[in-house]
């Protein structure tokens, strides 16, 4: 697959990702509802997910958590935009150790697989993501760090994280894509594919700095 | 042994850590007593501190307008001596806790309604809830 198709998958997916995280994740947040661990289980995870499903290709994920993460940064009005931009463009490259293996196929796991797969995706990479975010947030606010801190709130994330692996496990048993519609997808006539793929990034850009 | 018994296996030995870790923390969390919080050891009254302490309106640098008691009066009135040269362990019921300076206490406040501390120059990381105690390091 051309670079350039996959860098627009990259871009499209990871504006997604960042819109759900801004608008969802901040609803959430302000319910008071465990925000992080729901929008990493289902949305996050769920967005890898899909994408590699559709483009079977290593490494889009990162890019995608990056991309999510510099859009949580702009964004204007909400949670701690720092520490949750540091844990989603983390949590991409979380994702890509766990499947980095080939043997771990998405397509080709039994629902016994999909499920234990998301299990552990959806819990190891909320636990790390919240584990760097505590790290990496006082060293670029130039705050104090304490990792005696850290090591008192770990049964918190482990706790919170069940819910992270739990949703993790439902998303991949339920993520379903024809290999037939992932290749039209995917292999889109480039009239097509570029336009909409730029345009989506595009609205949820402007849209969530126009809505907060 | 084969994959596939290896990942069903971790992904159960996960959610058992994750329980495990749940009844931890409901076990271990500390009750909350609206009237009181507890600040070097001593156990002090919201009321007293109310009277003692000033009250400050803040805008933090991330975001929105608060008010509450100044953290480092709060400190003060606990009777710390030389407080610039302790730091500050701000606990939650669940837990949670961040450590701080005093310059930090300088510049940040406690919500008595919410029992949240909230800081000008720090992440919201660092916006301790249900905080039950203060202890100083």
């Amino acid at each position: 697959m051309k670079g350039m198709r996959i860098l627009a998958g990259i871009i499209l997916f990871g504006s997604l990702w960042g819109m759900m995280e801004c608008v969802l994740g901040d609803y959430l947040h302000n319910q008071g509802i465990w925000a992080g661990a729901i929008m990493t289980g289902f949305m996050g995870f769920g967005l890898m997910a899909i994408s590699r499903r559709m483009y079977g290709v290593r490494g889009m994920q990162l890019g995608m958590g990056l991309i999510a993460g510099a859009l949580k940064y702009i964004h204007p009005v909400g949670g701690c935009m720092l520490c949750s931009a540091i844990a989603i463009a983390f949590e991409g490259a979380v994702f890509e150790i766990i499947w980095y293996s080939p043997k771990l196929n998405m397509n080709r796991m039994n629902w016994l697989m999909k499920a234990s797969m998301g299990v552990i995706s959806g819990y190891i990479i909320y636990s790390a993501g919240y584990v760097i975010t505590h790290i990496l947030t006082p060293v670029v606010a130039s705050a104090p760090l304490y990792l005696s801190d850290l090591a008192g709130v770990m049964p918190v994330i482990f706790s919170s994280a069940t819910i992270a692996g739990l949703a993790g496990g439902l998303t991949l048993s339920a993520v379903q894509i024809p290999s037939d519609f992932a290749m039209r997808v995917t292999n889109a006539k480039k009239e097509i594919y570029y336009p909409v793929a730029y345009a989506v990034s595009a609205f949820c850009w402007i849209g969530t700095i126009i809505l907060s | 042994m084969k994959v596939e018994r290896i990942v069903p296996a971790i992904a159960v030995c996960l959610l058992l850590l994750g329980a495990f870790s749940t009844v931890y923390v409901e076990s271990s969390k500390e009750k909350i007593i609206q009237d009181t919080i507890k600040i070097n050891d001593k156990e002090l009254e919201i009321s007293k501190i109310m009277k003692s302490c000033r009250d400050m309106s803040i805008e933090p640098e991330a975001g929105g307008n608060y008010e509450g008691i100044s953290l480092s009066d709060m400190i003060n009135f606990s009777g710390v001596k030389n407080p610039a040269e302790h730091r500050y362990k701000i606990l939650g019921s669940d837990g949670y806790s961040k450590t701080v300076e005093w310059n930090d206490m300088n510049n940040g406040i406690f919500d008595i309604e919410k029992r949240i501390v909230i800081f000008t120059n720090l992440p919201k990381q660092f916006w301790v809830k249900d905080v039950v105690e203060i202890k100083v390091v």
